[in-house]
């Protein structure tokens, strides 16, 4: 159908500013609603098509608003994304900052957690589970903890005390917080929240036991398991708040006037 | 009817049709013009756009099938994100009407 073909064409042309991938993806979906409506309409001949096509947006009009919803729908995943990681590494940041100064602790290290769990693995959580949202819910779990371990890999660095050493048991931070991502998804009641904090401190404490870290001498402490339950426990909070303020900013953002 | 209300409620109409189950866009446009008895009709310019930004917010996503005669569709399905949304929004609709329906409704 050639009038269909040019129709496109120009439609297409409106798209220029857009990567390719996405134009043609665009264009694509434009391309099977129209065949779909021609088929409903029992159209065959060109007049036909042209037809209708004329009865239709104009096609620098379509380009126009799919070009001006993408890049505000750019903007605003980046920006979703950067405040829900940025919400993460706030709460395990700040906390870890308040704790260094009661504990007389280098404010560093507290930053540099804060800043790994939030931007390179809160940001980077929420980032790519978009693409596995239509999976299996304990599919989803178990991909979130593969990518939030593989994401912490900078926290792995982070507890530098002199010499620059890579603590593998710190990974199984990110693993915590890609399992809360996902698990916070579908609501959690207040003993689901202690369970999981239990559990992953025992975790933490199988994982010192493993590797004879310093800190597990400590666990005799019940101070040391207090704190360090505490900031689990922060770390939940950062994750669920970040998941929330998602949702209520992609709420308003959706519902918001525009153009549409 | 206001137009500006409908185009408003977009999103929302958008989440409810799907929450039936995945639709393709030309799907959506029949369903809404039928319900409407065609006083509201989607055009392409609106009906994509707002699919779009539905998707980005991650309350919906899509992909493509490939039907019988070998065209293609792209559908699109609501995320638990969308649902449990969609969930909220409804209950405010219902308090909005109740709460109209007291001032403008009939007085028993």
């Amino acid at each position: 159908m050639a009038t269909l073909a040019a129709y496109l064409g120009e439609v297409e042309r409106g798209l220029s500013v857009l990567p390719r991938r996405r134009r043609l993806e665009l264009i694509r979906e434009l391309e099977a609603n129209l065949l779909d409506e021609a088929e409903s309409l029992g159209l065959a001949s060109e007049e036909a098509v042209g037809a209708v096509l004329r009865e239709k947006e104009s096609p620098a009009d379509i380009a126009k608003e799919l070009v001006a919803t993408e890049s505000e729908n750019v903007r605003h995943r980046r920006n979703t994304k950067l405040m829900a990681g940025g919400a993460i590494g706030l709460a395990t940041g700040g906390y870890l900052s308040i704790l260094g100064l009661w504990l007389g602790r280098p404010w560093q290290m507290s930053v540099t957690i804060g800043l790994a769990l939030g931007l390179a693995v809160g940001v980077g959580i929420f980032w790519i589970r978009s693409h596995w949202q239509r999976m299996h819910p304990a599919l989803r779990v178990f991909l979130a903890m593969a990518m939030g371990t593989l994401l912490a890999t900078p926290m792995g660095f982070a507890a530098v005390d002199k010499v620059l050493t890579f603590h593998w048991t710190l990974l199984s931070y990110g693993t915590f917080a890609g399992y809360l991502v996902e698990r916070f998804q579908s609501g959690r009641k207040p003993l689901g929240w202690l369970g999981d904090n239990l559990a992953f401190t025992a975790l933490l404490f199988a994982l010192a036991t493993i590797q004879q870290r310093h800190w597990f001498l400590e666990w005799h402490d019940w101070s040391f398991v207090t704190r360090s339950m505490l900031f689990n426990f922060v770390l939940q909070a950062g994750v669920w708040s970040g998941l929330h303020l998602h949702r209520l900013l992609d709420g308003q953002w959706l519902l918001k006037p525009n153009r549409i | 009817m206001d137009r500006e209300l409908l185009k408003g409620s977009t999103p929302l109409l958008l989440l409810s049709l799907l929450s039936e189950g995945p639709m393709y866009g030309y799907q959506i446009i029949e369903t809404v013009r039928g319900r409407t008895d065609g006083t509201y009709t989607l055009k392409e310019g609106a009906l994509y756009p707002a699919l779009h930004k539905l998707e980005a917010a991650e309350f919906i996503s899509s992909f493509w099938e490939t039907q019988p005669n070998g065209r293609e569709r792209r559908y699109y399905a609501v995320l638990p994100a969308g649902a449990a949304f969609l969930e909220a929004k409804k209950r405010e609709w219902k308090q909005f009407v109740d709460m109209v329906q007291g001032f403008v409704g009939p007085r028993g």
